[in-house]
């Protein structure tokens, strides 16, 4: 499989103050949330990352979607570097976290061409684009309502639609199911599985198993910013007994 | 070029169709013009009775009012009396066909009151006459002791409704500007200015960009290509453009509130000295957006930008009453920011300002105000400003 995404060795160390340190009885004063990660994400593949709370997930997210550097590593999009001056190769990125959120005050159709000429996508293009996606999510109902006025679930359909405005190569969704209904879940694992038919190379962070089970193909567990095991999911559930318990077995050695 | 246009639009579209963020940018404009107009009417009291004890005032009046000695006067010099005042003021009377000859002395300063009563003034108060005697007073604003007996006397028939004062239409100011009201102007202009404009920055600023911050809506402007110094010069540019619009709100609203402010008194500013205050404001106004830009940028959300904000209007307002304490007018303030530009608002309405001044005082603003903007982008650029 053709390998859209390369992370190479990956460390986030974030500056710790005076203050901050005594907190967390440290005397370093640096917090090292990511420490040398590494993982590959070929197209049409779907890539979990799984840990707990704090095991440095977003963070790795956001040093792929080029929102901040990594300290030391490196990220390789279809063999281009990214670092944070290419800001060219964040148009290959659609990114969705539950912190980015679309303005309440403008509707999906106005966010929708606002985005695509962030983009740097044709008017004519743009339009096409949008009106195909509105109605594949149901949204050109409410293309003209303020994002303030829409439901949690249409809210989040916004989002996704928002996220592949400029067309990207790779897809990176941090807890992309985190506070939705049932119904809005199941509309993100259809899209999520469309996309990677699509040929798309996907990498999510979540804590739900079952999504894992549903939709990844390669896993890879983060624990205290360490990649704990990492690898083909069906071997590793195979080897472990499912998703789940393989977790626990490298959670519980770990701790 | 393109992606600071749409950062600039989104703004626009925002502000332009919310009627909150409306009311929050059109405001001060409003409240300009209603305390302007307040300011006016206590002005009126508080100018008119500032009598030079020593002074011997010098009026002419008409000699057609059917009085020698009509009551007006007597009212002026029980007045005076009152307020302790030992100069001895000295009354001629003069044809009404002489009024010319009688301004012209007002005009050199040999006269400091002109009175024109209506034919049969005093025999035709309180009878039902088709129309009420009128009576008329010219001064010379730019004479203090004339401004003094005009606001005196205006103030002693502002009681009376058996007559009316200065029907006749002509301006009651035959001088210069006034002195009075161009010194007052020269300590309350910078001050409501620069507290005016700075809440408008207020109320625009720190929403728009820590506002953006904290709703998460940033971060998903700053995945797309976009590169920091583009959204930087775009928020920086509508934020500007919004802010000279509430400037022209209040400019708009200090316009129409000087009938009511200046009954009776005037203030002259050649073309240049417009110009120049013009320019003044729009260079205070860029340094205003573009600190409340990078604190903005700076703080993680709305509150911690006002919080940080909100006391530098303190320090604003304590620059902008420094012209009542310190003399700004030797060139070496034109060197240090903010203070210039007041320096330059404040002298305009009792000086002429050298051009020097001015245009130190401006380029240092524009390059102030590009500081801002640099330490802005710098800001976008950090990740620990940006994410926390």
């Amino acid at each position: 499989m053709e390998t859209c995404l390369n992370a190479s060795h990956l460390i986030k160390r974030f500056p710790l103050s005076k203050k901050q340190a005594k907190e967390r009885n440290t005397s370093s004063r640096f917090l090292t949330a990511v420490d040398d990660v590494s993982f590959q994400v070929g197209r049409g593949e779907i890539y979990a990352l799984l840990g707990p709370n704090g095991a440095g997930k977003t963070t790795c997210l956001r040093m792929i979607a080029g929102l901040i550097s990594p300290t030391s590593g490196t990220i390789e999009i279809d063999g281009k570097t990214l670092t944070k001056s290419t800001d060219s190769l964040r148009g290959r990125i659609g990114f969705l976290t539950s912190e980015l959120k679309l303005d309440p005050f403008f509707t999906p159709n106005y966010t929708y061409a606002f985005l695509s000429t962030l983009y740097g996508i044709e008017e004519e293009a743009m339009k096409k684009k949008r009106d195909a996606l509105f109605a594949r999510f149901g949204i050109d109902k409410f293309a003209e309502t303020r994002i303030s006025e829409l439901s949690t679930g249409m809210k989040q359909k916004c989002s996704l639609a928002m996220s592949i405005a400029g067309d990207p190569e790779l897809i990176v969704y941090d807890e992309p199911t985190n506070g939705l209904d049932i119904v809005a879940s199941r509309a993100v694992e259809d899209f999520l599985a469309d996309e990677k038919a699509a040929g798309r190379a996907i990498v999510i962070s979540t804590h739900i198993f079952s999504l894992v089970e549903k939709l990844a193909d390669r896993v890879g567990f983060l624990i205290d910013g360490k990649m704990a095991l990492e690898g083909v999911k069906a071997e590793i559930a195979s080897a472990h007994g499912s998703i789940e318990e393989a977790f626990f077995d490298v959670y519980g050695g770990e701790k | 070029m393109k992606r600071i246009l749409a950062i600039v639009k989104k703004e626009f579209r925002r502000y332009f169709t919310d009627p909150r963020m409306l009311a929050a940018l059109f405001l001060p404009g409003i409240l300009i013009f209603v305390l302007y107009t307040v300011i006016g009417e206590i002005v009126k009291d508080v100018v008119a009775p500032s009598v030079e004890p020593t002074y011997s005032y010098r009026i002419a009046y008409s000699d057609n009012s059917g009085s020698p000695a009509p009551a007006i006067l007597s009212a002026f010099d029980a007045y005076l009396a009152g307020t302790g005042h030992e100069g001895e003021t000295a009354y001629v009377t003069y044809a009404p066909e002489a009024i010319e000859e009688q301004w012209s002395l007002l005009e050199k300063g040999d006269l400091d009151l002109v009175i024109r009563f209506s034919n049969d003034f005093e025999l035709d108060l309180g009878k039902l006459t088709p129309s009420k005697p009128n009576i008329d007073f010219f001064y010379n604003a730019s004479r203090s002791e004339s401004e003094t007996a005009y606001g005196v006397f205006t103030s002693l028939v502002s009681i009376y409704d058996g007559y009316t004062v200065n029907a006749s239409g002509e301006a009651p100011n035959v001088g210069g500007q006034s002195f009075a009201m161009n010194s007052l102007m020269a300590f309350i202009f910078p001050m409501v200015i620069i507290s005016l404009l700075y809440s408008s920055c207020l109320s625009i600023c720190p929403e728009s960009i820590a506002g953006e911050k904290e709703r998460g809506t940033l971060a998903s402007i700053l995945v797309t290509p976009i590169k920091p110094y583009e959204f930087a010069a775009g928020k920086v540019i509508s934020l500007t453009v919004l802010s000279v619009l509430s400037g022209i709100v209040s400019a708009l609203g200090t316009i129409a509130s000087i009938p009511m402010m200046l009954s009776g008194f005037s203030i002259n500013l050649g073309p240049a000295a417009i110009v120049g205050l013009f320019f003044c404001i729009i260079a205070i106004l860029l340094m205003m957006v573009s600190l409340a830009s990078f604190v903005s940028a700076f703080a993680k959300s709305v509150k911690e930008a006002t919080s940080y904000l909100g006391p530098l209007s303190a320090v604003l307002i304590i620059l902008a009453i420094l012209p009542m304490m310190v003399d700004l007018s030797p060139i070496g303030f034109a060197f240090v920011p903010f203070i210039n530009v007041i320096g330059c608002m404040s002298s305009v309405f009792v000086t002429p300002v050298p051009l020097a001044y001015w245009v130190i005082s401006i380029v240092e603003s524009l390059l102030v105000s590009a500081f801002f903007v640099y330490l802005t982008v710098r800001m976008f650029r950090s990740e620990r400003a940006m994410f926390g």
